[in-house]
């Protein structure tokens, strides 16, 4: 009797040690969360940028198939604003979003970590009505301009701005949306819109003609995407990190390569950019250019001094290092395990 | 062929056509029809040719025939099938259904306890600035039993107003300031003026209640002028708050009727004056100060025919409403004829969802996709109808839960402990209201 009891209590040792074991090795989330500032803006479920081509492949899913780790995508038709505001409320653990929105809300005390580069110096463009007597930025000078503040458009109007002599109180500038920028462009209740491919949509409609495009400005006066980690979901789950950014910069690496060309625009149709339109954005440039995620210097360099910037013109109250800001660690790994030291270089 | 099929059928001609110039690039990597299936190869040479050759101007015509045939159909259903409105118009309408029970009750059950129909939209949009002029007009049928203690069912017009901003409201760096004229809700409290999304309880507040002595919920006629001064504007989480928050309103000042409901006239020559002022922590949306607020609220008129009847108010409300948790505390003294009242509201309560996250609400998904929240809470709630008499305060304090769990419904349970100062009896009660907005 004793013996057998001992027996049970032995078992029952090891099934419960092992047991409370497999559940400590297990730590791991139920469901990731990853929200992006890119939306098709349509109502379905797809984004731009290189978080676009991850979603729409399924890259995740594949990768996490057996971990039983769901992911739960958010495109926030909000833009930057929605996306802060979801980091905000620990509504999100990743993030994919713009330059400006990603410092005001850095600044702003949000917890992130920047942990690898998004697309890469992408255009702005001003555009007016087809019938428009504005021919150039300095015309802009008392008109109605449409701006979705707090998006990185605006830190690239400020800079557009001041190259020109102008400042933001010489214009009147309207806060609208992007469905809202171009509702109001077409009726012309405004005189110019600031905004991004979907002014060269509006114009292909023959609804507004561009004026100017930072095509023809400094690259740094572009916009850049980024992608972020909470810091509470990098510290509770490094490996997990780890492995996202490692199948983002495969993403990204597939982005590159310009024999995926056609299907790297068809991803972009699905995500609300029309396959001419998408053309037209990256004309004159290669993919790797548009694709590459490294922390180079000129990368590096946008973010300091759209920190300053943004400072400067009080869409900001604190200053902040961005080195600080950026954690080159997943990023070194997943280009040491992909072997990728020299693909974007 | 039914109209629906014929739509289709030229719909699908007008895509086929539209097509036939884009699919060049695209179809020259796309396995032909040969290695698809296994068809001839006269066929996949066919189909390439076809794919390659541009639209006849034939085709181009027969193209514009078909949509103006569609657009004809399209326009005879509109006048006979669609209705139409003179000015733009949102039509929404609230339906509370309701189970209740309580200890010792003689009866439980069922009941609406509230159906509104809204009818809003604009009457005057300004593009350029955005002074607009707004209109609403609701009916209503207040809850179960009347206040006169009648049952039956009875339709009242609620609100009935329309709103003017005379500052323009484009910008959210601007301050605001806008005019109300009709039947809408008296400008004081913080209970009365919430939205129902925001109202965490079954029932409301004792001092909020409609048809007690402090009338809070009661509309009355008259004109409210409202506005903001300072707006602090986060443009990085698109969030604006203004430092100061002010209305006024000059009213009949008539009450409830048996209804429940403000009537349509006044019955003396005086004027209500009721206002209200909120100071709000200017912040950004990270601060740990987001959603304080500090509000007081004063009500000065008269009633009766020779309205010689004093009716006075005043109140104060502390709130945080910040995620995921929060809290309101509200005061409210009143005095009708020299018989003074008093209640206090102290509600706590904490968010596991993105309810109140308006950003995050708004996403690009397929299907039906909303977040789902839960808000459990409690409340106190005290009342005392006449504060120079002992023994008639009551006491609600109320553990209850909401679940959000569809754009516009959410489920709610209250368990109520009901204390009353003298009648040492058994009624706490039990309610269940699920509350929908089409």
């Amino acid at each position: 009797m004793k013996h057998t009891f001992s027996i049970i209590v032995a078992l029952l040792t090891v099934i419960v040690f092992g047991v409370t074991s497999s559940q400590a090795a297990q730590h791991k989330p139920n469901v990731i969360r990853i929200g992006s500032a890119y939306s098709a803006g349509y109502g379905k479920p797809y984004g731009g940028g290189i978080i676009g081509i991850v979603h729409a492949k399924g890259l995740l899913e594949e990768e996490f198939r057996n971990d039983g780790i769901k992911f739960d995508w958010a495109f926030f038709k909000g833009a930057g604003p929605a996306t802060n505001e979801s980091l905000a409320n620990h509504a999100i653990d990743f993030a994919y979003i713009g330059d400006l929105p990603a410092i005001v809300g850095r600044a702003g005390g949000l917890k992130t970590k920047f942990i690898a580069g998004g697309s890469k110096y992408t255009n702005v463009y001003v555009g007016v009505p087809n019938d428009s007597k504005i021919t150039s930025i300095k015309d802009l000078k008392g008109k109605r301009v449409g701006l979705f503040k707090g998006t990185n458009a605006h830190l690239t109007l400020s800079r557009i701005l001041e190259a020109n002599n102008l400042k933001e109180s010489d214009l009147k500038i309207y806060n609208l949306g992007i469905a809202d920028l171009d509702a109001a462009l077409k009726t012309k209740n405004i005189d110019a819109s600031v905004s991004w491919t979907n002014l060269l949509l509006l114009r292909s409609q023959g609804n507004a003609k561009i004026i100017y495009s930072t095509k023809q400005s400094p690259r740094d006066w572009r916009n850049t995407g980024g992608f972020y980690v909470t810091e509470q979901f990098a510290k509770e789950y490094p490996d997990i990190t780890r492995r996202i950014v490692k199948v983002y910069v495969e993403a990204a690496q597939w982005a590159s390569d310009e024999k995926n060309r056609n299907e790297y625009l068809d991803i972009a149709v699905k995500g609300g950019t029309p396959r001419a339109v998408a053309l037209e954005e990256i004309e004159g440039r290669t993919l790797k250019d548009v694709n590459d995620v490294l922390f180079d210097k000129d990368y590096v360099n946008h973010y300091a001094g759209g920190i300053v910037f943004a400072k400067e013109k009080g869409l900001i109250r604190n200053t902040f290092d961005v080195n600080t800001w950026i954690d080159r660690s997943y990023l070194d790994a997943a280009i040491k395990e992909l072997k990728l030291e020299n693909f974007w270089k | 062929m039914s109209k629906i099929n014929f739509s289709l059928l030229l719909i699908g001609g007008l895509l086929i056509g539209s097509n036939l110039q884009a699919a060049q690039i695209n179809d020259k990597d796309r396995p032909t029809a040969l290695q698809q299936s296994g068809s001839t190869e006269i066929v996949a040479v066919e189909e390439q040719t076809i794919q390659e050759e541009p639209i006849t101007r034939a085709e181009l015509e027969g193209v514009r025939g078909e949509v103006a045939t569609l657009q004809e159909l399209w326009q005879r259903t509109l006048e006979n099938n669609t209705a139409r409105t003179q000015r733009p118009l949102i039509f929404t309408g609230i339906a509370q259904l309701r189970y209740s029970t309580q200890h010792n009750a003689t009866k439980n059950g069922f009941d609406l306890n509230a159906l509104v129909l809204n009818f809003q939209g604009s009457l005057k949009r300004d593009y350029e600035q955005g002074r607009n002029v707004n209109y609403l007009f609701s009916l209503a049928s207040p809850s179960g039993a009347n206040v006169d203690g009648t049952t039956d069912f009875r339709v009242s017009p609620l609100d009935a107003y329309i709103t003017a901003f005379i500052l323009p409201s484009l910008n959210p760096e601007d301050q605001l300031l806008s005019i109300t004229a009709g039947k809408q809700k008296k400008p004081f409290g913080l209970e009365a003026l919430a939205g129902e999304d925001k109202k965490p309880t079954i029932k409301l507040a004792q001092s909020a209640r409609a048809g007690t002595g402090i009338d809070l919920d009661a509309r009355d006629l008259g004109i409210v002028i409202k506005g903001d001064l300072l707006p602090q504007f986060d443009p990085g989480f698109r969030y604006r708050v203004p430092a100061i928050e002010y209305s006024v309103g000059l009213l009949n000042g008539r009450g409830s009727d048996a209804f429940g409901y403000s009537t349509l006239s006044d019955d003396n020559k005086h004027k209500d004056i009721s206002g209200r002022i909120v100071l709000n922590a200017p912040v950004d949306y990270s601060s740990v100060f987001r959603g304080l607020s500090f509000g007081a609220s004063y009500y000065s008129g008269k009633s009766g025919a020779l309205g010689n009847v004093d009716k006075n108010r005043n109140g104060f409300d502390l709130s945080y409403v910040n995620t995921p948790v929060g809290f309101t505390f509200e005061s409210v003294d009143g005095a009708d004829n020299g018989i003074k009242k008093s209640g206090r509201t102290l509600t706590i309560f904490y968010n596991q969802g993105e309810q109140f996250v308006s950003g995050y609400k708004a996403q690009d998904r397929y299907d039906d996709w909303y977040p789902t929240t839960f808000q459990p809470f409690v409340r106190f709630d005290r009342w005392d109808p006449n504060t120079s008499i002992s023994g008639n305060r009551k006491d609600i304090t109320t553990l209850g839960v909401n679940w959000f769990f569809a754009q516009t419904t959410k489920l709610q349970v209250n368990y109520n402990i009901i204390t009353e100062e003298t009648n040492d009896i058994a009624n706490n009660e039990f309610l269940v209201q699920l509350q929908y907005t089409f």
